[in-house]
């Protein structure tokens, strides 16, 4: 009889403690996310984990750079190796399906999703200072407009993603060109006010976004929306801080850790001692620089011995961009980051900008911005009056100078709509609708507004 | 103690034998064996005999003159005989003989012969053998007992099935459960127990993943319940759940198992396994609750048997291959493919095409299958078990190696070794019972990186060779990355897995009894990936510093506990049956993994040393825990052995739900009506009949720890300029709630001709609602995927039939099983499907497996290029245009088996069939034209002159062809039948006659696994239905079993 008791009266202290058996703490790699906003050091971990990922990320395989510099006329891909997903971007016959494709989708709205979320957990934090309030929302707006310019340039009409709210942003509907641009443009003006203008949270290095950067990019947006005057404004306010930004003398110095000519630059992930760039062009047979685009440099062009280097590719030889030096061979000390903005490409968008407004010559003219880019590069400067050749002329100085840099290539020939007429010359696979990249299949299935 | 024989003639002999035990006049036995006393002098005899009939005096015992032979009961009583198989006539050797009720027992040698002694007169002996039915005899007094055991495969009424928290007889189950024996599972020569079960369980389809020896292996019971995930059944092994899901990191995992992982199961040694049963209906799994949704397999390892200490041996040894090869394009052909996609697309020839601008040999030709899949994988098993044991004790202890090779270029092996021991024990009374199993299995694999199926199947026939004249490397001036630079990696996995437990039980009172049963599983697993910079190509200058070491430890520890009452008990003076059952269970599982990534180092000869890395990074690090608390109970009603009433309940407790939802009910009513004992239907030829039928509720939590938490986790390894990365950790969802799954099932089994023809026939119908899955979402919410209660309605329902038969009993025994299940999934509701990330996908009213693809038009007659149905009439073919629904589930599956034994000859021969659709062959290729070898197929494309091909014209570039291609392959056009019959197993063996070696039984056999294939499917293999994955292999071993 006592053990009948005994045993009834343990079923029923088990049963009594369910409800606490089956409770388990937050597990330890984790932290409830409403505590992350309230302490100032988690909150500058998770715009961290921001940047983290626009480092990893830049100059990849599946970065802009290297798939967009194929789509265009820089590069040529080897097909050595097994990834077939790269020749789709060379012969201009890219597929929804495409591996790289869906990767470079979902890195940018992923970056976005982790802004928004830092957004939100910003707008509710109680603890944070005003002072880091400005500071995280600054940065993660800039890099909210960032993520979606790319996503604008490269596939057109998108969703424009504000929220981290799934019943607004699991069935978005495309926003137009005009949208998109019209929201850039106010996430990087707030960015811009939000922000310091110095290197004070960076430690005097330029990898993290300050009120110059968003000015910079907020530059970029006018010019590829054709607001010459705007464009031309924000770009002399980057280029008046001489304090933080010039040119640098030496071509070799350009892509160096902390140069002078940086806005915006991102150390190498994790532990590496080389950039991505420099580990893709100059470590994998995949690709090497076109015939077109070597062709572009006069024989004296110091950028040419500077920054394109000759190797063996399947025999071949062919030359690959120099810009960055250090493969992984480098196990010193870091010395390039890769960069996202520089001065020159700030130089070049007022020349654009000042010649379509017809400033060419003289002080405040399109000449003196671009002069001191074709100078450094042991060229002499140019005069030219005409505003149409003045621009022909911008458009290969900035194929020379930004070649293999976040496709620039790529989106100038799309933005001043000669991609057609450049790449049907070139690539034998051209067709009109190549221009555009195709939205990933996968999400088109799931989201039927995307098409 | 053997004495000489009598020195009578030959036929007195034959003619006491024939009497005493062939004609069974033991009726007799007082006047003849006071006859015998008399003749021989107050001395009694006992026969025993072989075929020859010799007889020997084994046993005197003295007589007393009454004229009834009285033993001295103070004395002990001493008795032989044989035993022999009544079917056959044959001795049997290693029969269990045992006293019952006390410790004494003894096994038959290899006469079958047999002598012991006995208390008294009154004892019983209970002869047990397996695979024929225990058989127990009273004494009375007699000194000679022979026995013929009758087989006891046919008595599928009598065996007694694991119902998990309960046994019951197949003849009173109210559920569907089905039993597959070891016999089923020794005869396959199999690494992973789940392979064992492929076909042979109606409702139960087994898929294997690829046919490299360890992966992953995919269960499904009675169809998909869950849309993507979550449809593993739960897993039991000796009472303890056992994990289903992979431990590999696809960072450090061989890149073998990237996909699928390593199936976890590896680490179970099918030569311990008893038996596995297999629980389908709401009957038979609603006791599991939450987790019985998807079905449960519960695995039992052997246990000892009383009798003398019986070592048992088993060696065997074979090889593995690729059983299919494609039929490719040949150099000339592939060349002559190339050139005319340059020419249709007006292409010149660059010097990066290497292929066809004469840079590759173009008169080369090498078979790539051959040289990448082609060669032999080995296996060997060695198995060594012992067991024996008195009435009150038995033990088991078995130890086994486990040796296999793969069919790639290599040195790849995998070796396991694993140690079983269980222990019974029973107090005098019977009263106290006690039970333990001890499984540790140690296991270690070097696989390379790489399949290298994909690679066979698509270098361009005339590439170059892999190894220079030196033995290192081509590299053929890095024209190309050489396949075999994988080979230059190194994977190291080992894993041990140690499960033990133990169930105690004590019967308190009449019928109650209590019961606790505990046990612990400790998985722990280590990957270790070496990437020297030796794999790539030297012309790039990789030195060590680029070397990494990937590096993943993971442990899965649990345990449980289950306090259990039981109530067992006759009432109305035993007419009818009751059984009760209380218990409760307490679970938590434990896992951590940790990838640590070593990179630079010194020398490629250090990448042993993780202290010569230059820098070392922890990538990855994941704790989790999961607790489970649940009250189950149990009533049984049996009516008369006529009418049985099964009731099971279970309320659970999980720790995957937010607060306020982690609690909720389970059950089901199960019924069987034994028609054949009724009065009214006693038919001759109809010897059982049941209806049986079962309703309830089970549910499922298959979704992963912590999905209900908002939370941020550090993002692997990276910091930014030194300070730590925390990324938001998922898309939260404090929501969510248990998933339910409705199931119901009728069921007839009969037995005709004394069950000589057993058929079951069941037809079931699941209706799952508040799916609880990992809803997928476009990547602009920030994830692939949110945990949330899907707002649909899914129905599996099917029928399943089962029939065995004993087509000839003689000499000759031949026996079939065959069984088929006819599948059918269908969405019957879905909210607001229309504007759901699923709009694209589900139809309501149609499968779930059903794939939406673009409609296929054949090929345009100006450009060649493959044509699709511009649904939208948008002028574009885009993923709008995937509107054709195609079915791919399977639509019947099953398998037949014929066992055929004669003397000491046994043959099975067991087929695998399913009836589905699958992705075509082509999908593992690229369009024809491209710089990669192409299936035969392909030839005969599209040109202006040969309008009615079938393949659209070759292309290199062209953006429309490759992308119509592309479109091709997501069209209904490439979704062909894959549908098989497979001779899966064929085993042979034949048992020497004990006699002939000196009382050592012995069996030598051979076993054939997938060994032919009759399929349509044009790829390696249906299955898989892929050409880009190593198929299942067909294994042939040899193998010698002794038993001493």
């Amino acid at each position: 009889m006592k053990v009948k008791i005994l045993s009834l009266l343990l079923a029923l202290q088990a049963i009594l403690s369910c409800q606490e058996f089956v409770e388990v703490g937050v597990p330890e790699n984790q932290l409830i996310s409403s505590t992350v906003f309230e302490d100032e050091t988690t909150a500058q971990s998770a715009i961290a984990a921001v940047y983290a990922r626009l480092a990893n990320n830049s100059g990849n395989v599946s970065s802009v750079t290297f798939l967009s510099a194929f789509s265009s006329d820089e590069t040529v891909c080897t097909s050595i190796g097994t990834d077939s997903d790269m020749s789709q971007y060379y012969n201009n016959s890219l597929q929804d399906t495409n591996a790289r494709l869906q990767e470079l989708w979902d890195f940018n709205y992923i970056t976005i999703y982790y802004t928004n979320s830092i957004l939100q957990g910003i707008e509710t934090s109680r603890r944070l200072s005003t002072s880091l309030k400005n500071q995280l929302r600054g940065e993660a707006l800039f890099i909210r407009a960032f993520c979606h310019f790319y996503l604008a340039n490269l596939f057109g009409d998108i969703p424009y993603i504000k929220t981290t709210d799934i019943s607004v942003t699991a069935m978005p509907s495309k926003n137009t060109r005009t949208e998109i641009y019209s929201q850039m443009i106010a996430d990087l003006s707030d960015s811009k006010s939000l922000l310091a203008g110095d290197l004070s949270v960076s430690n005097s290095e330029k990898t993290r976004v300050n009120k110059f950067v968003s000015a910079a990019l907020l530059s970029r947006v006018y010019l590829f929306n054709e607001d010459w005057v705007n464009a031309e404004a924000q770009s002399t306010e980057v280029i008046n801080e001489t304090s933080l930004y010039s040119l640098e003398t030496e071509l070799d110095n350009v892509f160096k850790r902390n140069s002078s000519e940086a806005i915006l630059q991102l150390p190498p992930s994790g532990r590496a001692k080389y950039t991505n760039d420099a580990n893709m062009f100059l470590n994998t047979p995949f690709s090497y620089l076109s015939e077109e685009l070597m062709d572009s440099f006069d024989p004296t062009d110091q950028r040419l011995t500077k920054w394109t280097i000759q190797r063996n590719i399947g025999g071949l030889e062919q030359y690959s961009p120099y810009k960055y030096k250090d493969t992984p061979t480098n196990t010193g000390t870091v010395n390039e980051y890769s960069m996202v903005l520089r001065l020159a490409e700030l130089y070049l968008i007022r020349a654009e900008a000042r010649a379509h407004q017809n400033k060419i010559l003289g002080a405040g003219g399109a000449e003196e911005d671009i002069n001191p880019i074709r100078l450094r590069a042991g060229l002499e400067g140019i005069e030219i009056s005409t505003v149409g050749e003045f621009l022909a002329e911008i458009g290969q100085e900035r194929r020379r100078e930004l070649f293999t840099e976040w496709g620039h290539r790529w989106l100038d020939l799309k933005r001043t709509k000669t991609v057609d007429e450049i790449l049907s010359a070139v690539k034998p696979g051209w067709n009109e609708t190549d221009e555009i990249y195709p939205i990933p299949r996968a999400e088109v299935l799931l989201n039927p507004n995307l098409n | 103690m053997k004495q000489s024989l009598l020195p009578a003639s030959l036929k007195i002999r034959e003619w006491f034998y024939s009497l005493f035990i062939r004609q069974n006049f033991f009726f007799l036995k007082t006047p003849f064996l006071v006859c015998i006393a008399t003749a021989t002098g107050s001395s009694l005899f006992a026969f025993n005999s072989d075929e020859r009939n010799t007889v020997e005096i084994t046993t005197a015992l003295s007589v007393n003159n009454t004229d009834k032979p009285t033993i001295d009961t103070t004395d002990k009583l001493s008795i032989s005989g044989k035993v022999t198989d009544s079917h056959s006539g044959e001795p049997l050797p290693a029969v269990n003989v045992i006293v019952k009720g006390s410790q004494t027992g003894v096994t038959t040698d290899a006469n079958g012969v047999y002598s012991l002694t006995v208390d008294n007169d009154n004892e019983i002996l209970i002869f047990s053998f397996i695979g024929f039915k225990t058989y127990e005899i009273a004494v009375n007094g007699r000194i000679r007992i022979d026995v013929s055991l009758e087989s006891d495969v046919r008595e599928l009424k009598e065996v007694v099935i694991n119902a998990g928290y309960y046994d019951v007889t197949e003849k009173e189950k109210t559920g569907s459960i089905v039993r597959i024996s070891e016999k089923t599972i020794s005869r396959q020569p199999i690494a992973n127990p789940l392979l064992a079960l492929q076909g042979q369980v109606s409702g139960l389809y087994v898929e294997q993943a690829n046919g490299i020896p360890g992966s992953n292996v995919s269960l499904q019971i009675r169809g998909k319940n869950s849309l993507q995930n979550g449809t593993t059944p739960l897993i039991v092994i000796d009472g303890v759940p056992f994990t289903s899901e992979t431990m590999s990191d696809i960072r450090s995992s061989s890149s073998f198992y990237a996909t699928v992982g390593a199936s976890p199961l590896n680490n179970i040694n099918p030569a311990d396994i008893l038996s596995i049963e297999i629980l389908k209906d709401a009957d038979a799994t609603a006791i599991y609750g939450s987790r019985g949704a998807n079905g449960v397999i519960l695995i039992t390892t052997k246990k000892g048997k009383p009798g003398n200490t019986k070592i048992d041996i088993n060696f065997n040894s074979g090889i593995s291959n690729v059983a299919h090869y494609e039929d490719l394009l040949n150099t000339q052909q592939y060349l002559a493919v190339r050139r005319k996609a340059f020419k249709n697309d007006e292409l010149t020839i660059e010097p990066y095409n290497f292929d066809v601008n004469g840079q590759w040999d173009t008169t080369r030709n090498t078979n790539w299958q051959k040289k990448f899949i082609g060669g032999n994988a080995k296996m060997t098993n060695l198995q060594v078990a012992a067991s024996g044991g008195t009435e009150m004790t038995q033990y088991n202890v078995s130890g086994s190696f486990q040796r296999q090779t793969t069919v790639f270029p290599g040195e790849n092996t995998t070796g396991r070794g694993a140690i079983h021991l269980s222990v019974n024990n029973r107090s005098k009374d019977s009263k106290l019972n006690m039970h333990f199993t001890t499984d540790y299995i140690n296991s270690r694999s070097d696989y390379v990186g790489s399949d290298f199926t994909a690679t066979a199947m698509t270098l361009a026939p005339n590439a170059p060779r892999l190894y220079n004249e030196d033995g290192t490397l081509n590299w053929e001036n890095s024209t190309w990355e050489n396949p075999l630079s994988a080979l230059e990696a190194g994977f190291d996995s080992r894993v041990t897995n140690f499960l033990a437990n133990g169930i105690v039980s004590y019967d308190i009172l009449n019928g109650l009894k209590i019961k606790v049963s505990g046990g612990l599983n400790q998985l722990q697993n280590t990957d270790k990936r070496t990437l020297p910079s030796t794999i790539y190509d030297p012309a790039y200058m990789v030195t060590s510093a680029e070397s990494q070491v990937i590096l993943t430890s993971s442990e899965n520890k649990s345990w449980i506990v289950e306090p259990q009452a039981i109530y067992d008990r006759q009432i109305f003076s035993g007419r009818d049956k009751i059984q009760l059952l209380l218990g409760g269970s307490f679970q938590s599982q434990d896992k951590t993994s940790q990838t640590t990534t070593y990179t630079g180092y010194p020398s490629n000869n250090l990448l042993g040393d993780f202290n010569s890395a230059a820098s070392v990074e922890v990538s990855a690090y994941n704790p989790s825990e999961y607790r489970y608390a649940a009250i189950f109970g149990r009533v049984n009603y049996n009516y008369k052995e006529k009418y049985i009433l099964n009731l099971t309940g279970r309320r659970d407790g999980s720790s995957r739900f937010g607060p306020g939802k982690q609690f909720t009910n389970f059950g089901a009513a199960g019924f069987a009506w034994i028609f054949s004992s009724e009065n009214f239907m006693k038919w001759n030829f109809m010897s059982f009949g049941k209806i049986r039928s079962s309703f309830g509720v089970t549910g499922n939590d298959q979704i992963g720890d912590y999905k209900f938490l908002n939370t941020y986790s550090s993002l692997g390894g990276s910091a930014y300029q030194d300070i730590s990365a925390l990324i938001p950790t998922r898309l939260f969802n404090p929501d969510y709630a248990w998933e339910t799954t409705n199931k119901f099932e009728i069921a007839l089994e009969t037995g005709f001709l004394n069950d000589r023809i057993f058929l079951i026939a069941s037809y079931y119908s699941n209706r799952s609602s508040n799916q609880l899955v990992d809803y997928k979402v476009p990547i602009t919410t920030g994830f692939h995927s949110i945990i949330r209660n899907f707002p649909a309605k899914i129905e599996n329902s099917g029928f399943e039939f089962d029939l065995n038969t004993v087509n000839v009993n003689k000499k000759i025994r031949w026996t079939t099983s065959f069984n088929i299940s006819f599948t059918r999934n269908k969405l019957i509701e879905f909210t607001n499907l229309e504007s759901s990330s699923y709009a694209n996908i589900y139809v309501v009213g149609k499968s779930l497996s059903l794939i939406k693809r673009f409609a296929y038009q054949g090929i345009d007659a100006t450009t060649g290029i493959y044509q699709f149905e511009d649904k939208n009439s948008d002028g574009d073919i885009t993923a709008a245009d995937m509107e054709k629904a195609v079915e791919i589930y399977p639509k019947y599956y099953g398998g037949l088996n014929n066992s055929i034994s004669y003397k000491g000859f046994n043959l099975d021969i067991f087929l695998q069939f399913v009836k589905k659709n699958a992705s075509s062959h082509l999908s593992s290729f690229f369009a024809p034209g491209n710089p990669a070898n192409q299936p035969s197929d392909i030839l005969g494309a599209w040109t202006p002159e040969n309008p009615t091909a079938t393949t659209q014209r070759y292309t290199v570039i062209n953006s429309d062809a490759n992308n119509a291609y592309n479109n091709f392959l997501s069209s209904d056009q490439t979704i062909v039948d894959a549908s098989f019959v497979r001779i899966k197993n064929v085993s042979i063996s034949y048992t020497l006659s004990p006699k002939w070696i000196n009382g050592i039984g012995c069996r030598v056999y051979i076993q054939g696994q997938n060994l032919i294939t009759f399929t349509k499917y044009k790829g390696l293999d249906p299955e898989t239905a892929t050409s880009s994955i190593l198929p299942p292999l067909r294994t042939i071993v040899f193998g010698i079993n002794i038993t001493l």
